[in-house]
C-alpha cells in the first residue's frame, strides 16, 4: 500500500520536474526568439523613416555617398558596387579552389593526410578577421603592388584575395560534408561499372552532393558579403563608384562601422545608414533562404 | 586523351588545390610568427601596453588585452551558451519538425549570417544607450552572446539531429520519460558536436572586433575590476597597432606579437575541442 | 604506379611554381631605407613665402595657412575640488601637459590663449565631476590624451579612459552622455551645442594645443611647394596629374580622413574655400596614421595628417624648419 503511494508520488514529482524542464527550456527560445525580433525591428525601425525623406529611386541607383551638409547625397551605389565587387571576385577564387579542395579532402586523401588535413582547415576558419587584415594591409598589399603595380595599395583585389582565404574553410567544411553523406552504393555502383574514380566523381559523387555544394557556396559568400573588419583593413575606404578592381572601393559593412558612431541619433544620415544596414541585411537573407532551399530539397531527396 | 591520365591530371589538380590553402596557412601563421616572437617575453605577457615618448603604445605589453579577451569570453560562456544549448535542445526535441520550428531555424540561420557590425550597432543602441550601462564590459559582452546566440544554436540542433531517431524511440519504448530520453541517450552522444560549437562561438566571440568598438573597448584601459568598467582587448590593440598609431615601425612587431598570442590561444581552444571530441566519440558510438 | 606518380609530379611542379613566384617576391622587396615621404611647404599665394608647419612661429601667427586648435569638450567648468580640474590643470602645466604635447609633436598654446584657459579654468564651480572619469574622440589626439593620462595617473592616482572613433564620434557620445570629456580636432558646430543644450549639457570649450595639418608627398615626387589653391586644386580633383602642380609625372592619388574626423572636417574649412567637396576618390582612412605608409608607398601620393604624424616622415625636424626658417629670414629682407 504503502509502495504503491510512493510510485505515485514519484511519478508525480517526475512529471512536475517533466513540464518543469521544458517551461525552462522554453523560456530559453523565447528569449532567442525576442532577440532575433529585437535585430530584425531595430534594422527596420531605424531605416523606414529614411525612405520618407528620400527617394528609394535615388538612394538605390545614385552614385554619390557623400553624408555631409549642405547638400548630401545618398546614393547606396558605389557601397554595393564595393561589396559585390569585393565578394563576388572572392567567390571567383574561392570557388574553384575551395571544391578541388574539398574533391581531395573527401575522396582522394588517404586517412593519414585527412588526420591532419581537416584541423588544419578549422584552423583556418577560426583565425580572427582582424588577424586576416593585419596581413592584407601589410603584407598582401606589397605583393599586389610587386606584381600588379596598382595605384593605391590597398585595393578592391587585396579586399577579395583576403576575403577569399577566408570563406575556403566554410566553403570546404561544408561541401565535404555534402560529398560525405553521398550513399556509399551510389560510388560503389559506378565503380563496379568500370568507371575509374574521377569519372565516379564527376559524373556521380558531384551531382548527388550537388545542392549540398551550391548550398555551401551560396552561404561562403553570404560570409563574405558580412565581413567587416578584414575588408575594412584592405580596401582603402574611398567612396568612389567604380568597376576596376585595382581601386580602392568601400563596402557596405565598412560604411556601417565608419559612419554610424559619428551621426546623431535620429539625423537624417543615421537613418540613411540604416537603410544601408537594411540593403545588406536583405541581401544576406535572400542568400541564406536560397541556400536553405536548395540544402531542404538535397535532404528530403537523400533522408 | 586516355581516361587514366584524365584522372591523373584532374587528381594533381585537386591535389594543388588542397597544397594552396595550407600553404595560405602556413604562409598567414609563418609571417605572424616570425614578425611577433621576437617580442615575446615575461614582460609582453604581465604588463599592461604603456605609451613611449611619442605616445604610442608599443612598450610594455598586452596583459589588460589579454585579460579583457578572457573576461569577454567569460561573459560569453555565461550567458550565451546556456541558454543556446538549452533553446536549441527544446527546440529540436519538444517542437521538433513542426512548421513553426523549421521557420524558426531559418530565422536563425539568417541570423548568424548578421554581419558583426550590425552587432555592433544593435549593442550600441540597447545597452549603451537605452538600458544605460553605457561604454563597459558587460555591454559589449552582452552583444558578443547576442552575437554567438544563433551560431551555438545551430550547432547544437545540428549535434542533435546526427543522433539517430532510433535510440529516442527505444528509449521511449521502454518507459523513460522525454527528458530522461534526452539527458541519457541524447545527451551524451551529441555532447561532442555541442562541445565543438561551445569551442567555436567563444573564439569567435574573442576574436571579434567590430562589436567591442562601439560598445566600451578604450585604448588605456587597465585590467577592468567591475562590470561596468571599459576595458582593452586583444583584437582592439592588434588593430590600433597596425593601423592607427605613429611609429610603426615599433607598432607593427607588437601588433604581430599580440595577433600571435591571439591565435595561439584560439589554436589552443580548438585542440582541446578536438581532444574532448575524439574523445567523447570513443565512449559514445553508436 | 603510373597514375600515382603522374599526380604526384604535376601538383610537385605547381608547388615549385608558387615557391619561386613567392621567392622572387620576396627578394624584390626593396629594403626601406630612412623616410620615403616628406613634408610639403605651403604658400597662401603663388610667390609668397612658403611656410613649413614644422616652423613654430608660422604655425602659431598663422603664416602657416592650415593652423588649427585642438579642442576639449566639458559639461560646465569643474570646480576646484574635482578630478577634471585636476586634469585641465595638468594638461595646461608647462611641466608636465606642455611636455606632452611636444612629445606628441604638436605645438603648445601660445601665451594669450594659455592666459585665457587658465583664467577660464579659475571660475569653475558647476562640475564637480571626481574620481576616474572617461574621455573619447579624436584619433589625431589619441596619443597626446595617452600620455596625457599615464602621466596624469601617476600624479593623481585618477584613471583616465581614453576609448577613439574620431572627433565626430567623441562629440556624440559626449552629447549622449556616454563619455565625460569630449577629445576634437575641430570645433563643435552649433547643431551639435544645440543637441547639447537641448540634453541639458553646458558646454564648454578648451583649446588645448595647435596643430598644422600637415601636407605629405613621396619622396619621389619632385614637388616641394604648393599654393593653398593648388591644394584646393588636386583635393577635389581639377588636377589629376602632379605635372600640372609641378611635381614628377605621375597621376595624383588622394589620401585622407573619413568624414568622422576633425582633421577631415578642419582641412575642408581650411582648403576646399568654395564648399566643395572632396573628391570620391579619395581614399578614407580612418586614422591619421594609415595615411602615411600608403603616401610612403605611392609615388603619387599626398595625404594631410597632424603635425604630430608628420614629424616621424621628416625624420628629424630640423631640415625642413630650416629651410623654411632661412625663407622667412630672406623674405623679412625683402619686406614681407
Amino acid at each position: 500500500m504503502a509502495t504503491k503511494v510512493a510510485v505515485k508520488r514519484r511519478k508525480l514529482l517526475r512529471a512536475f520536474l517533466e513540464s518543469g524542464i521544458a517551461a525552462a527550456l522554453l523560456v530559453c527560445a523565447l528569449v532567442s526568439v525576442a532577440v532575433l525580433i529585437l535585430v530584425f525591428a531595430y534594422l527596420v525601425g531605424n531605416a523606414l523613416p529614411f525612405f520618407g525623406s528620400y527617394s528609394l529611386w535615388s538612394f538605390l541607383t545614385g552614385t554619390v555617398w557623400m553624408p555631409v551638409p549642405p547638400y548630401p547625397s545618398y546614393g547606396v551605389l558605389p557601397l554595393l558596387m564595393g561589396t559585390i565587387m569585393v565578394s563576388f571576385v572572392a567567390a571567383l577564387i574561392a570557388i574553384p579552389i575551395g571544391i578541388g579542395c574539398t574533391i581531395y579532402l573527401s575522396e582522394i586523401a588517404s586517412p593519414g593526410v585527412k588526420k591532419w588535413l581537416k584541423p588544419a582547415i578549422e584552423v583556418l576558419a577560426s583565425i580572427p578577421s582582424v588577424v586576416y587584415g593585419l596581413f592584407a594591409a601589410l603584407v598582401l598589399s606589397e605583393w599586389l603592388k610587386a606584381i600588379f603595380n596598382p595605384v593605391t595599395r590597398l585595393n578592391a583585389l587585396n579586399g577579395a584575395i583576403i576575403l577569399a582565404v577566408m570563406i575556403i574553410p566554410i566553403l570546404v567544411s561544408i561541401s565535404e560534408e555534402a560529398m560525405n553523406s553521398v550513399p556509399r552504393h551510389l560510388k560503389e555502383a559506378s565503380l563496379a561499372l568500370g568507371a575509374n574514380r574521377w569519372e565516379t566523381i564527376r559524373r556521380t559523387i558531384i551531382p548527388a552532393a550537388l545542392p549540398g555544394i551550391v548550398a555551401a557556396i551560396v552561404l561562403s559568400i553570404g560570409r563574405a558579403v558580412g565581413e567587416t573588419m578584414a575588408v575594412i583593413m584592405a580596401t582603402g575606404n574611398s567612396t568612389q563608384f567604380t568597376t576596376n578592381i585595382l581601386a580602392s572601393v568601400r563596402t557596405m559593412t565598412a560604411t556601417l562601422a565608419i559612419d554610424v558612431p559619428e551621426a546623431t541619433n535620429g539625423s537624417q544620415e543615421y537613418y540613411a545608414l540604416f537603410a544601408v544596414g537594411l540593403l545588406l541585411f536583405v541581401i544576406t537573407f535572400a542568400i541564406n533562404i536560397i541556400a536553405d532551399y536548395v540544402m531542404a530539397r538535397y535532404r528530403e531527396a537523400y533522408k | 586523351m586516355k581516361r587514366r591520365t584524365k584522372e591523373a591530371l584532374f587528381f594533381g589538380l585537386f591535389r594543388a588545390c588542397a597544397v594552396i590553402v595550407v600553404a595560405s596557412l602556413v604562409i598567414i601563421l609563418g609571417y605572424v610568427f616570425i614578425n611577433g616572437i621576437g617580442k615575446w617575453s615575461i614582460q609582453f605577457f604581465t604588463q599592461n601596453p604603456a605609451p613611449n615618448i611619442h605616445g604610442a603604445l608599443v612598450e610594455g605589453g598586452i596583459l589588460s588585452p589579454l585579460v579583457g579577451t578572457l573576461m569577454l569570453m567569460a561573459l560569453v560562456f555565461v550567458i550565451a551558451i546556456p541558454i543556446g544549448v538549452l533553446a536549441a535542445v527544446f527546440l529540436s526535441e519538444y517542437w521538433g519538425n513542426t512548421r513553426v520550428s523549421r521557420v524558426w531555424w531559418i530565422v536563425v540561420n539568417n541570423l548568424a549570417g548578421v554581419p558583426s557590425i550590425v552587432w555592433g550597432l544593435l549593442g550600441v543602441a540597447l545597452f549603451v544607450y537605452y538600458l544605460n550601462f553605457g561604454l563597459s564590459l558587460i555591454a559589449a559582452g552582452i552583444t558578443l552572446s547576442l552575437l554567438v546566440l544563433p551560431l551555438i544554436m545551430v550547432a547544437t540542433k545540428e549535434a542533435m539531429e546526427a543522433v539517430p531517431s532510433s535510440m529516442r524511440e527505444a528509449s521511449i519504448s521502454l518507459g523513460a520519460t522525454k527528458w530522461q530520453t534526452i539527458r541519457h541517450h541524447v545527451l551524451p552522444y551529441s555532447a561532442s558536436g555541442i562541445l565543438t560549437g561551445i569551442i567555436l562561438s567563444l573564439s569567435r566571440a574573442g576574436g571579434e572586433t567590430a562589436p567591442i568598438l562601439l560598445t566600451g573597448v578604450a585604448i588605456n584601459a587597465a585590467i577592468p575590476g567591475a562590470l561596468t568598467d571599459q576595458f582593452q582587448a586583444l583584437p582592439y590593440y592588434i588593430y590600433f597597432n597596425a593601423t592607427q598609431t605613429s611609429d610603426s615601425a615599433q607598432a607593427y612587431p607588437m601588433a604581430y606579437a599580440a595577433a600571435l598570442a591571439l591565435i595561439a590561444f584560439i589554436i589552443g581552444l580548438n585542440m582541446v575541442a578536438i581532444w574532448m571530441r575524439n574523445k567523447y566519440r570513443k565512449k559514445y558510438r553508436w | 604506379m603510373e597514375k600515382k606518380m603522374m599526380y604526384v609530379a604535376v601538383a610537385v611542379v605547381i608547388v615549385i611554381i608558387v615557391a619561386a613566384v613567392g621567392a622572387v617576391l620576396l627578394l624584390n622587396k626593396p629594403a626601406p631605407s630612412g623616410p620615403t615621404a616628406k613634408i610639403v611647404l605651403l604658400q597662401k599665394t603663388p610667390g609668397a613665402v612658403a611656410y613649413s608647419p614644422l616652423n613654430e612661429q608660422a604655425v602659431y601667427n598663422g603664416s602657416y595657412p592650415l593652423s588649427r586648435y585642438l579642442y576639449l569638450y566639458t559639461n560646465g567648468i569643474p570646480n576646484s575640488t574635482s578630478s577634471l580640474y585636476e586634469w585641465l590643470s595638468y594638461i595646461y602645466n608647462a611641466n608636465t601637459g606642455e611636455v606632452d604635447i611636444n612629445n606628441a609633436g604638436f605645438y603648445p598654446l601660445q601665451t594669450a590663449d594659455h592666459a585665457a584657459m587658465v583664467a577660464q579654468l579659475s571660475h569653475g564651480n558647476t562640475n564637480s565631476l571626481s574620481g576616474d572619469f572617461k574621455e573619447g574622440g579624436s584619433t589625431t589626439m589619441a596619443q597626446l590624451a595617452v600620455l596625457w593620462a599615464a602621466g596624469f595617473k601617476n600624479q593623481t592616482g585618477h584613471t583616465v579612459t581614453i576609448s577613439l572613433g574620431g572627433s565626430g564620434v567623441g562629440i556624440s557620445n559626449f552629447i549622449g552622455g556616454t563619455v565625460d570629456v569630449a577629445q576634437s580636432s575641430r570645433a563643435m558646430t552649433a547643431t551639435e551645442k544645440a543637441s547639447a543644450h537641448a540634453k541639458g549639457i553646458n558646454v564648454t570649450e578648451w583649446k588645448v594645443a595647435v596643430d598644422g595639418i600637415s601636407i605629405i608627398v613621396n619622396n619621389a615626387n619632385t614637388v616641394t611647394t604648393l599654393t593653398i589653391s593648388q591644394l584646393e586644386g588636386l583635393f577635389n580633383a581639377t588636377f589629376t596629374n602632379w605635372p600640372q602642380v609641378g611635381g614628377t609625372n605621375t597621376p595624383v592619388t588622394l589620401y585622407g580622413r573619413d568624414y568622422n574626423s576633425g582633421t577631415w572636417s578642419s582641412f575642408k574649412d581650411l582648403v576646399l574655400k568654395n564648399k566643395e567637396n572632396y573628391s570620391q576618390s579619395m581614399l578614407q582612412a580612418n586614422a591619421n596614421a594609415l595615411i602615411l605608409p600608403e603616401v610612403e608607398n605611392d609615388a603619387g601620393g599626398v595625404g594631410y595628417v597632424g603635425i604630430g604624424y608628420a614629424k616621424e616622415v621628416a625624420g628629424t625636424s630640423s631640415t625642413a624648419a630650416m629651410i623654411s626658417m632661412a625663407m622667412v629670414m630672406a623674405a623679412a629682407g625683402d619686406d614681407l
